[in-house]
């Protein structure tokens, strides 16, 4: 009954369900249908520039 | 410049008896300079298996059938490459990141409030199609991305620094809406 039961445990904590760990913008999957929006503020620099100041 | 970034789960259908899920992105910016402002807007759908949406996978090596439109087309292409730098697929449907660091556990405020956030820094080698000798091709993206449980794909988050031979490009998300029952922008595409 004890390893049963570590067995039990191991597989209901091991794999989450619905939950995923990939390391781009996907670390969850929910269910279908779901949605997220992100604002995006981007800056950009050219070589030599300084990353926060305007370009000439 | 400034926009917004879309993610949805529009489907979710068996292939070759396997689940797979269609996750759309929708990608919009907007670039002010002297001379005006530059609006752009995509989409990109790809059908991935939710056995490839596990750690230690790379979805973006296993995505069954991609495809992609601008507002300026009348129906949706097929996408053969997925690295051909028209979309930001490779950052979001990356594997492990190399050099991949925790973060101590900072506070982040979002749509859902402030929220302790995980943290996890990497670099991603980015491998176009067009070469790297092209200049405005992308060859490295350092991210560093905010997570918790609470956010529907986990991310609440996220910082892109895009190096390429001709300079820099950093963009910032952060999470300002959630929501259900999303439908498909490219519903002739399957």
């Amino acid at each position: 009954m004890f390893a049963f039961r570590w067995i039990t445990a191991i597989l209901l904590f091991a794999v989450p369900a619905g939950v995923t760990q990939a390391d781009g913008l996907l670390h969850r999957l929910p269910k279908d249908g779901t949605w997220a929006t992100y604002q995006l503020d981007g800056i950009s620099k050219n070589a030599g520039e300084s990353l926060g100041q305007p370009r000439p | 410049m400034t926009g917004a970034l879309r993610i949805a789960s529009v489907g979710r259908v068996i292939e070759k008896s396997e689940p797979c899920r269609w996750i759309e992105v929708q990608f919009d910016f907007k670039l002010a300079n002297g001379e005006g402002q530059l609006r752009k807007s995509d989409w990109c759908k790809v059908l991935i298996a939710e056995k490839h949406l596990v750690k230690g996978q790379s979805p973006l090596d296993h995505v069954l059938r991609a495809w992609y439109r601008s507002e300026a087309d009348d129906s949706s292409q097929k996408m053969e490459n997925l690295g051909d730098g028209r979309t930001p697929l490779p950052i979001i449907l990356s594997g492990p990141l190399q050099d991949g660091e925790r973060l101590a556990t900072a506070e982040i405020d979002s749509k859902l409030g402030k929220l302790a956030c995980e943290g996890v820094r990497g670099t991603l080698k980015l491998n176009s199609s067009r070469g790297d000798a092209l200049p405005d091709v992308y060859q490295k993206c350092e991210l560093e991305n905010r997570m918790h449980a609470a956010s529907p794909f986990g991310v609440v988050t996220s910082r892109w620094t895009l190096h390429s031979v001709n300079g820099t490009l950093v963009w910032h998300l952060t999470l300002v809406d959630i929501g259900e029952n999303a439908a498909s922008k490219m519903p002739d595409a399957k």
